[in-house]
């Protein structure tokens, strides 16, 4: 293992190492996280049941929850519902593979994001990262009233969009699907959620909406829109705007 | 009807005895009475051949009557003036009543012969029918056709269920309606005796319930209704119907020895496929375990020696291994799911391009600095597909290209709508597909013949088949011509895309949001 002095705090926040509870029962998973994470400068605490994380989650008021989404005494996504009872820390859900219901059933209970097993540890600091941030940015709207990711610029409060400099017109709906993707930039947004956004309840199944916006928003923003670089697709699952280089 | 036919019968017989008496009154003034007793005798013989022994004797004794009343003085009453006709009649009746009783025995030999032959030649015919039947439900479809309509009964047929129960196959299913009859033919499937037979046997059932045994074992059971009591199943019935029975017997028994044979013939091949699979796969899973193995003791046993290029090295033996290892659970899992048929394809309207961009993307470490030129169609409209699925096709697809692509040539994907199907093309330059192997790469743990670097399980493409064909469309693998394969994936496009409502405002941020 590298030993990479990152900071484990978002930039701006206190110096304090933020504090990473680990719920999963598997012994060897949790000894590699362990590892890596305090290899990386994060404190660890760990449960092995789902009970144990519920409790360690209201008493020791973690940063952020990494669950496993197969315990043994509860299921995970109980347990997300159960802590979003009292808290906004960010959730983030381990899954198995092929599992893209699990996936969007975590999300939609209120995780934060998902990584499927077998993760890369750059990979999980990535989205943990993400959602750190995302805490500190969450609040009523941006901070910032403008955006800036790669080459797109985001000037909330014009309500302008340009990519590297060029301004680029947008349709109401184009703009209001970007907004919020660029809101909750790094982590995925279910298609039900981004429908339920930009379009409103009635239209949460109509996904072929979405598909076809998020084309035409590929064809404005993107270089390549067949090789997107900001609009990344989640198959199964929904979209992710992403953050830069790092994110993905 | 019975009764009818012995009316009609007599009736014939007093018909010929009147045109004898008719021929006798033209002829009489010619001819002594002795000779009209002649020509009464031949009408009694065609009597006895035309309608048996008892219109024989009737004729008989209306030809003495008549002769008596009309030919014999004093004529026109019964009284007869010389003895010497009381012995012509005695001699006429009793000549009548023997050749008579002869013809008639006669004709009833020559019908017994023919109605045997008959029967001869349907069991000959039911025997031919059953040796071009296979499975024991076609047999007694077959048969029980077969008796019911040379016996002119109602029959069907049992066989035991697998589970201790019996099901109805074939034939008339009323005749098993009856709870009595339905017991009966249970019963004798169970202990292989038959029920009701001989008819009357029991009271209370009226069907005759056969169990058709071959060896020990009770194979099926055959149920004939009962016959209604004016036509009763004489002997010479009963005997057909056990010769029918063995027959059938004989036959459902070479059909579950045929059966038995394949089944072990089957599972002889089964076996084969699946030692082969599991050699393959346990090879398959062996060697990245190995190198991880390998690799991390190194790591563990270290005590500083190793330098740190070499750590990092093995440090991405690690993980390389265990991302190919992940593949081939994935891959196995996927090509499980598809032989069982437990993949559910959730079709719902896709741009392909998300569905290709988020395949490269994906691939992209996969890939490293290959070129892929992506070309799809403008006016490609939303296809009906199952996106996850169908990303993993892209995937496979691109990574087998890349696999056998030469280096430095980029991959081609190219899509497009022609006439009512998507077709998408992935293609590459290489040393392309080997002779006949067009349509074996799809085939699992098939692997190429051109060596590739580092060849995968063989999965693949087989996995991109059942995809596809679960999609309802077809995948084809060709060569290319200037080197290199191309493989075409065609979907039927179903159904009309969606609308959708378009927007009214004009294309200016900061309009209104509401």
């Amino acid at each position: 293992m590298t030993q990479r002095t990152v900071p484990a705090a978002p930039p701006g926040a206190p110096a304090v190492p933020a504090l990473v509870l680990v719920v999963e029962d598997d012994a060897s998973i949790r000894r590699f996280l362990r590892a890596g994470l305090e290899g990386q400068g994060y404190r660890c605490i760990e449960a092995s049941t789902a009970g144990d994380g519920i409790t360690e989650a209201a008493t020791r008021s973690p940063d952020l929850v990494l669950l496993d989404l197969g315990l043994p005494d509860l299921d995970g996504l109980a347990v997300v519902r159960r802590i979003r009872e009292w808290s906004r820390i960010p959730i983030i859900v381990l899954t198995a593979r092929g599992q893209d219901r699990d996936k969007i059933d975590a999300l939609d209970s209120g995780a934060d994001d998902y990584v499927t097993k077998p993760f890369s540890l750059p990979e999980l600091l990535a989205r943990m990262r993400a959602a750190l941030r995302h805490r500190e940015k969450a609040g009523p709207g941006p901070g910032g009233s403008v955006v800036e990711l790669g080459a797109l610029r985001i000037d909330f409060e014009r309500r302008r969009v340009s990519v590297s400099g060029t301004p680029v017109p947008l349709t109401p709906i184009e703009y209001r699907l970007l907004t919020t993707l660029a809101r909750h930039a790094g982590r995925v947004l279910t298609h039900e959620f981004l429908l339920r956004e930009v379009w409103g309840p009635a239209y949460t199944v109509q996904r072929h909406y979405l598909r076809v916006y998020m084309a035409q928003l590929r064809h404005k923003l993107e270089a390549d829109p067949g090789r997107p670089r900001l609009l990344m697709t989640e198959t199964g699952v929904g979209y992710r705007m992403s953050e830069g280089p790092e994110s993905d | 009807m019975a009764l009818r036919e012995r009316g009609g019968r007599y009736a014939g017989a007093v018909t010929i005895v009147a045109g004898a008496t008719a021929i006798s009154m033209i002829l009489e003034r010619h001819s002594e009475p002795a000779d009209l007793t002649m020509l009464y005798l031949l009408g009694v013989v065609i009597c006895a051949m035309a309608f048996g022994r008892g219109p024989a004797i009737a004729a008989a004794f209306l030809s003495v009557a008549a002769f008596d009343f009309l030919f014999v003085p004093p004529r026109f009453t019964f009284r007869v003036a010389e003895t010497r006709y009381l012995v012509t009649f005695a001699v006429m009746f009793a000549v009548a009543a023997i050749t008579g009783t002869l013809t008639a025995r006669l004709r009833d030999q020559r019908e017994r012969a023919l109605v045997r032959e008959r029967r001869i030649a349907s069991l000959h015919r039911l025997s031919q029918d059953l040796a071009t039947r296979s499975g024991a439900a076609e047999v007694l479809e077959a048969a029980v056709g077969r008796i019911g309509e040379s016996l002119g009964l109602r029959a069907a047929a049992i066989l035991p269920d697998g589970r201790g129960a019996a099901k109805f196959v074939a034939g008339d299913p009323s005749v098993l309606e009856p709870p009595a009859e339905r017991s009966a033919s249970r019963s004798a499937l169970l202990h292989g005796r038959p029920v009701g037979f001989p008819p009357g046997a029991v009271t209370g059932i009226r069907g005759l319930h056969i169990p058709l045994i071959a060896g020990t074992r009770t194979n099926a059971v055959l149920t004939l209704s009962g016959s209604d009591p004016e036509n009763p199943l004489d002997p010479e019935r009963l005997e057909m119907i056990r010769a029918y029975s063995s027959l059938t017997a004989l036959a459902l028994e070479r059909c579950r020895l045929s059966e038995d044979a394949r089944l072990a013939q089957g599972q002889i091949e089964a076996e084969r496929a699946r030692s082969a699979l599991l050699s393959s796969v346990s090879h398959d899973l062996r060697t990245p375990l190995a190198a991880i193995t390998g690799a991390a003791s190194t790591l563990r046993d270290d005590a500083g020696e190793i330098g740190h290029a070499t750590r990092r090295e093995l440090a991405d033996t690690i993980s390389e291994e265990a991302e190919r290892l992940n593949r081939l659970i994935g891959n196995l899992l996927d090509m499980t799911r598809l032989e069982s048929g437990s993949l559910r394809v959730k079709k719902e309207w896709h741009s392909l391009e998300e569905v290709v961009g988020a395949s490269l993307t994906r691939l992209e470490s996969v890939l490293g600095d290959r070129e892929v030129d992506v070309s799809i169609a403008p006016d490609l409209p939303l296809i009906p597909m199952d996106d996850v699925l169908f990303e993993q096709v892209v995937r496979n697809l691109v990574e087998n290209a890349h696999k056998y692509a030469t280096p430095g040539h980029p991959i081609e994907v190219r899509a497009a709508l022609e006439r009512n199907e998507l077709r998408l093309e992935v293609a590459d330059r290489g040393d392309g597909l080997g002779a006949g192997e067009e349509q074996r790469v799809f085939e699992k743990f098939y692997r190429g013949s051109q060596a590739a670097p580092r060849t995968g399980a063989g999965l693949g493409l087989a996995i991109c088949r059942g995809i596809v064909g679960a999609h309802g469309g077809t995948i084809a693998a060709a060569n290319r011509p200037g080197g290199g394969a191309l493989f075409t994936v065609r979907l039927p496009l179903e159904g009309t895309p969606p609308t959708i409502d378009r927007e009214g405002a004009g294309d200016v941020p900061g309009g209104d949001m509401a």
